[in-house]
């Protein structure tokens, strides 16, 4: 068929894989980001432990998988970036194309801030102490700053001296020189890695992919050993079935599925387009979605094992510092009552003599309070995990050991959505063909730098999660939906099959036409629905890190004023309207050709007539 | 202790140990104190005073007794803390411009090895159109030149030597 030997917008061969390994280790570094380590454990945490592993394994199979194995499929069989692909399938899917680069494009500029953050927590890991181990002295060096001191020190290096946040999103402040400047940094690596397209992120790739594997061994080994841990990981995992009935957890289980497996953003389709025509993607798909399933439980081990050794850290000074008081009320030797001799000597005290002791201010130290001190996204790495590291031996070691693995995840990921955006590009032939590559990739991270220093401004952290929560999920799940539609309804279910038996060598299974036709639509249709009624019931608010908040250090909830509301309503769905746009385009391009042929058909006749 | 402190401060040498006054003296070494003016001893000195005195010679009382602000604590006399260790210069500068070095460097290297690369690249197309021109004034035949084919005995195709005679039906 003409299509499997199309010419090359730009001229010459298109650039394959130099082996199947970099291509598989590409998918799998796009696959396997930050989300792994700081959002599916949080999930297995909230939402009762090992019971969350049956809906998370029902959406894989069910949604996760069939979709991935379409991407993979039509990109290796079309050849084509995300938009050609769309478009050789249907010019009124174009839009389809446009819009997951749209998409790519503003995942990429928040992405990489996230990298630029962890950048700058690994420059600072090269010092003993570590920064975030003291809090800064006040004025009269009597005390320490009246902010850390009311919340944390981790807490006071990540909100003042990383971000210097703002109380409001309305009040922007100034950028952030120090943050600008790693910014400046993580754009260039992203750009000395992708400056070839797959030729360069193939070499990388090696080591981007493989670290983050050897780093959380690691952790692991290190984690188990440390004390607490052991029951902290059986606290964690323990299922608690009664959570499957909340309907959440089977919308948080399939988003989650869809987001960790880098779905619908053009970069999978991008990666299978410079595979050889003949080649197993069935075994490819079901191998790359089993290793970022088993990567994201192999973190969450280790992940559990360390907040378990921080859980058992706090509850110990929290018994601590309740004995100090009684051993201070009640005279008694310093060092008399140990940690195990507590809750005996307090009931010995409570049975004699409460008056005394209902009058002094003891808190309530329970270890499962401490396990149950949950967080996810920047608060797990930047607050949660750094001060655990801080009470590990080798604290800078373990600091910069972690951080590096961060930075390599997010690397591998960029590099999948950098390739989704210029593998379009080059493909649509948007430069003359002896523009040279590296140009083209060096303007577009020179404009995603461009645009990506709002983040470095003082409220950059609340933009951030604005487009985090509302630019990337609603356009996905459509752009998911359209795209099994329209490879399975459009493109012919039966044309795809003979594609597959050409590629794999045999036709698919039952079991995948039935979820292609059927089962993955309708899954994806209720996440959207689902999603839909979930945000319009929930009201747009963000917390902020208000010093002058009555209940400080506790984030207080505010409500985005209107302008940033419109902003959020209008990121939904903005990308997705490229859709519609693109297929009225080519319906009304369609009916102009027809008017015209049709009058040069009447004018030639007349012509003849005349004649 | 004290009362050396106070001697210190109050640049009197007359303070002595006997000024200083003990009061609810408990097991665990904690005390009342109250210091009297060594020249009328009825008067006491102001607790402002003594505050300042403590403070100034703090270091030197917990020497003595082999403590630290942590375990001799005096009530509402807040400790001076001793400044977190600075660096004399920022480490993550250091760390951060090695880092940029390294990535500029690498940038620089791939990008004019790709520009020599794609100059090398175009004198062989070059070189290559020169031998095309040459190739043509010999007349080919499938890329292989006439002379070189023996047209008189022609070719024998050797699958149809080596077949057995019994594939073919006969006649």
């Amino acid at each position: 068929m003409a299509r499997a030997g199309a010419v090359e917008p730009r001229g010459g061969q298109r650039p394959a894989w130099a082996n199947k390994l970099q291509y598989l280790l590409s998918c799998i570094g796009f696959a396997v980001g930050l989300g792994n380590i700081w959002r599916f454990p949080y999930l297995c945490q909230t939402y009762g432990g090992g019971a969350f592993l049956i809906p998370y394994l029902i959406a894989l199979v069910l949604e996760g998988i069939p979709i991935f194995y379409i991407e993979l499929a039509i990109g290796q069989r079309l050849r084509r970036g995300s938009i050609g692909v769309w478009t050789a399938i249907s010019p009124y899917l174009g839009g389809v194309g446009l819009g997951c680069l749209t998409v790519s494009f503003l995942v990429s500029l928040y992405y990489n801030t996230v990298l630029t953050w962890v950048l700058w927590y690994l420059l600072n890991s090269f010092q003993y102490p570590l920064p975030w181990s003291s809090c800064p002295l006040d004025l009269n060096r009597t005390g320490f700053e009246a902010e850390c001191q009311a919340s944390s020190t981790v807490s006071y290096f990540w909100y003042r001296q990383t971000l210097n946040i703002t109380a409001d999103i309305s009040d922007n402040g100034s950028i952030q020189w120090r943050l600008l400047a790693c910014l400046a940094a993580s754009w260039a690596v992203v750009y000395l890695c992708v400056i070839r397209g797959i030729e360069s992120t193939g070499k990388a790739i090696y080591f981007t992919a493989l670290f983050p594997y050897l780093v959380l061994t690691i952790f692991l080994i290190r984690g188990l050993t440390l004390p607490g841990a052991v029951k902290g990981l059986i606290y964690l995992f323990t299922p608690d079935v009664q959570v499957l009935w909340n309907p959440r957890v089977w919308l948080d289980a399939a988003t989650q599925i869809f987001f960790s497996l880098s779905l619908a953003l053009g970069g999978h389709i991008a990666f299978a387009s410079y595979n050889p025509p003949r080649n197993n993607c069935e075994k490819d798909t079901v191998t790359i979605a089993l290793v970022n399933s088993m990567t994201s439980l192999y973190a969450s081990i280790a992940v559990f094992s360390v907040l378990g050794f921080k859980a058992a850290n706090d509850h110990g000074h929290c018994l601590d510092r309740n004995t100090l008081h009684l051993i201070n009320e009640f005279d008694f030797p310093d060092q008399s009552v140990s940690r195990g001799d507590y809750a005996a000597v307090l009931a010995h005290l409570n049975a004699t003599q409460p008056e005394r002791v209902a009058r002094l201010p003891l808190e309530a130290c329970r270890l499962e309070d401490f396990l149950d001190k949950s967080a996810s996204g920047t608060g797990l790495a930047f607050i949660v995990f750094t001060e655990a590291i801080l009470h590990m031996p080798g604290a800078p070691g373990w600091a910069v050991l972690f951080f590096s693995m961060l930075f390599t995840l997010g690397l591998s990921s960029m590099f999948g959505n950098m390739e989704s955006i210029i593998t379009p590009l080059l493909d649509m032939g948007v430069t003359h063909r002896f523009f040279p590559k590296e140009a083209l990739t060096g303007l577009v991270c020179l404009l995603c730098f461009l645009l990506a220093i709002c983040f470095t401004l003082q409220s950059g952290n609340y933009w951030l999660e604005v487009l985090d929560s509302y630019a990337a999920p609603l356009n996905l799940v459509m752009f998911a939906f359209l795209e099994v539609v329209g490879v399975t309804y459009v493109y012919g279910m039966r044309r795809f099959s003979d594609d597959i038996a050409g590629m794999t060598g045999r036709r698919p299974g039952l079991f995948w036409r039935v979820t292609w036709k059927a089962v993955s639509p309708l899954l994806l249709l209720s996440i959207f629905v689902a999603y839909i009624a979930v945000l319009a019931r929930t009201p747009l608010s963000y917390r902020a890190w208000n010093t002058q908040y009555a209940r400080f250090p506790l984030r207080q909830e505010k409500s985005y004023p209107g302008w940033v509301q419109a902003t959020c309503v209008l990121l939904c769905f903005l990308p997705s309207l490229w859709v519609p746009a693109v297929a009225l385009g080519q319906l009304l391009a369609k009916r102009r050709w027809k008017q015209d042929t049709w009058q040069d058909r009447c004018s030639k006749l007349q012509d003849r007539g005349a004649s | 202790m004290l009362a050396y402190a106070m001697r210190r401060y109050l640049v009197q040498e007359t303070t002595q140990i006997s000024n200083v006054l003990l009061c609810n003296v408990t097991s665990r070494v904690s005390f009342w104190f109250v210091v009297t003016n060594s020249f009328t001893n009825m008067t006491t000195i102001p607790r402002n005073d003594v505050e300042a005195a403590i403070r100034m010679n703090r270091n030197r009382i917990n020497n003595a007794f082999l403590l630290t602000d942590d375990t001799l604590q005096f009530l509402e006399i807040s400790s001076t803390l001793a400044p977190p260790a600075e660096q004399p210069r920022p480490t993550w500068l250091i760390v951060f411009g090695v880092i940029l070095g390294i990535i500029v460097i690498g940038i620089v290297l791939v990008v004019s090895f790709g520009i020599y690369h794609r100059k090398r690249y175009k004198n062989a197309e070059k070189t290559e159109d020169l031998d095309d021109k040459y190739e043509a004034a010999i007349t080919m035949e499938n890329r292989i030149p006439c002379h070189t084919l023996d047209l008189k005995a022609g070719q024998i195709n050797g699958v149809y030597a080596a077949a057995d005679d019994d594939r073919f039906t006969p006649l």
